[in-house]
């Protein structure tokens, strides 16, 4: 399958229509889907407090673009060390990879792992370079419309994120890579879709005032006699 | 006491209804330069010409001898969008003070009891203090010291607190209620009523916030009328009212993510956008952490429509003293006995089936009526002599 250029939204939810996604691979999508729902919340929280923090700390990296990389490796190395605070909170899964080496950021749930990578422009999926051990990353087996009928899931994905500068939202995206590529060349990937800002289904949660035990304590309501319908009246 | 100037009242009618002279004076056939002379006291008013204007809007005639209400204007509190008008103020103004007097006069003649509020009188408020004050507080309405508020409403009323929706007559179903107002509120001090309006909106936690807006200001202000940033100091207490420090210590944190703020606004019945600020005004969130939750809040279109319904609280107790004195249906034979136009104590004490639907929408739609129909009648009958029948719509 080829590129799909996906503009997430930041509220968005999955739309299989608009994700292009064929009735073939939904099971799959759902799969995955349902793996990652875990990050959703501590990804979007983390690089969200990580891009403010760089701003207080470094305004000048937001003055052109020739900081923009430090800028970068600044907010990720931010999100890589509250992800580490957050450990145990991240939805099942946890940091894996050495950041030291090039700030890798990476995440497993033991049997998924993704590569959070960022991309400057949201439509883009960077392609595998020339190192063997990212290209042997990229090389999923293309999706069968069955599942795996033995083992675990394993899929090797990518979590791409962007940072609108305007608004300062951070938005993630989902792709499942199916080979290498280069620069300039269309993106061999699978599946392609946005993480979903909040995953936890809010909308039955609510509270309602209750006044139960609270009744009004009129002091002149002992002295009536019960069935006193007398309709007097009030000075003005 | 003074008497009553008819030229105040007069006024006072226009800012209740939102009717310019010119509106005024074509339907009922009084001139619009008589209506702008007895305004200003530039000549004396006469029975006929304020019959004729109070036969037109329905509105006894005692409406114009009576005293308006003992409410300093300066001293009324607000709480309202850096948007609103001058003259949308000042309708609030008028619409406030009436319902206090009748408020006023309700409570005195049932005897009920003046709220047991504690009051601020240093020149300046600690964080602090406005904790200690909030904690007084809860404890003068009978609440437990570190529990939700289940009814912030019925808790006030049942402390001696009157609560009443303010409508205004225009009020455009598609604009901030009350023209950008979210509450006003008046206490004399010990011994004398308390009343806090307030304008309906969509959302019932933001009603709940406001009403403990208006406590605030009951509380630190009623004798600090110079306090420097009173509006600040009335957010701060609404939030120690609404979440007790304590209970906030153990809730909120650095590490807390949104879907945690909105469990815990179905507890506490209080914005998520509240409890960050609630957060952040007792240090337990920093700066960069606050604004990271609200880019995320702003992400999510959370920041005008938040998840997490909290339901509307029905005020009662002045529906409640009105019905006992004159019925269940209760608008007509008090509007004459209070001196007022009806559709103020439909406004201030709406009927039970009124408040379980949304209150201010019904009460709308009769002013909405009386409004446009004398918007009718200034096109289609100027200069016409003679009053027109009332026009307020039957009672309910």
């Amino acid at each position: 399958m080829g590129r799909c250029c996906v503009a997430p939204s930041p509220t968005s939810h999955l739309n299989f229509r608009r994700d292009n996604i064929t009735s073939m691979v939904k099971g799959h999508v759902e799969r995955v889907r349902s793996a990652l729902l875990g990050l959703c919340e501590p990804l979007h929280d983390a690089f969200t407090w990580a891009e403010q923090l760089r701003r207080e700390r470094l305004p000048e990296l937001s003055k052109g673009p020739a900081y923009r990389w430090h800028a970068t490796h600044t907010v990720r190395a931010l999100a890589h060390y509250r992800l580490c605070q957050m450990s145990g909170e991240i939805g099942g899964w946890k940091l894996s990879g050495n950041h030291s080496q090039n700030g890798a950021l990476w995440l497993t749930d033991g049997s998924y792992r993704a590569r959070i990578l960022h991309t400057l422009d949201e439509c883009d999926v960077p392609p595998p370079g020339t190192n063997r051990a990212r290209r042997a990353f990229y090389r999923n087996p293309l999706l069968l419309d069955e599942m795996p009928l033995f083992g675990e899931a394993n899929d090797k994905l990518l979590i791409l994120w962007n940072i609108n500068p305007m608004s300062l939202v951070v938005s993630f995206r989902v792709v499942r890579t199916i080979g290498n590529w280069t620069w300039g060349t269309p993106a061999k990937t699978d599946l392609d879709f946005p993480l979903p800002q909040t995953a936890e289904e809010l909308a039955d949660l609510a509270f309602e005032p209750s006044d139960e035990d609270l009744g009004l304590e009129l002091p002149s309501e002992e002295e009536e006699g019960e069935g006193d319908n007398d309709v007097g009246g009030i000075p003005g | 006491m003074l008497a009553a100037s008819p030229g105040e009242r007069l006024r006072t009618l226009r800012d209740l209804l939102g009717l310019t002279q010119e509106q005024l004076a074509a339907a009922s056939g009084v001139k619009q330069s008589w209506i702008s002379q007895v305004e200003t006291s530039a000549r004396e008013a006469t029975e006929e010409g304020l019959r004729a204007i109070a036969t037109t809007t329905g509105t006894p005639l005692r409406f114009f001898e009576v005293q308006s209400s003992t409410v300093p204007l300066d001293s009324l509190r607000f709480r309202k969008l850096s948007s609103a008008s001058k003259v949308m103020t000042r309708r609030v103004h008028a619409l406030y003070s009436e319902s206090y007097r009748l408020t006023e006069s309700l409570l005195a003649a049932e005897n009920y009891p003046t709220p047991p509020l504690p009051y601020a009188t240093a020149d300046t408020l600690t964080q602090g203090d406005i904790e200690e004050l909030a904690h007084q507080t809860r404890e003068a309405l009978r609440l437990a010291p570190d529990k939700p508020i289940p009814h912030l409403t019925r808790v006030l009323e049942r402390a001696g607190v009157a609560i009443a929706p303010l409508v205004l007559t225009d009020d455009p179903e598609d604009a901030p209620a009350g023209g950008g107002h979210f509450g006003v509120s008046y206490w004399g001090g010990v011994a004398t009523p308390a009343l806090i309006g307030y304008f309906s909106g969509s959302h019932g936690d933001r009603e709940r916030f406001t009403l403990a807006h208006e406590v605030g200001h009951l509380v630190l202000h009623t004798f600090r009328p110079r306090a420097d940033d009173p509006e600040g100091e009335a957010n701060r207490f609404a939030g120690a009212l609404l979440v007790p420090r304590v209970r906030a210590e153990s809730c909120i944190s650095e590490r807390k993510s949104l879907v945690e703020y909105a469990r815990m606004k179905a507890t506490w019945g209080v914005s998520i956008q509240a409890l960050i600020q609630r957060g952040a005004a007792l240090g337990l969130i920093n700066d960069t952490r606050k604004r990271s939750l609200f880019v995320q809040l702003s992400a999510k279109g959370w920041r005008k429509n938040e998840p997490v319904v909290v339901g509307h609280e029905a005020p009662l107790l002045l529906w409640t003293l009105l019905s006992r004195h004159y019925g269940q249906q209760p608008y007509r034979p008090a509007a004459e006995d209070l001196a007022i136009h009806p559709t103020v104590l439909r406004s201030i004490a709406p009927t039970p089936a009124e408040r379980s639907n949304k209150p201010t929408k019904l009460a709308m739609a009769s002013v909405h009526q009386i409004t446009s129909e004398i918007s009718n009648q200034v096109t289609a009958r100027p200069g016409r002599p003679d009053a027109d029948p009332p026009l307020f719509p039957p009672d309910s």
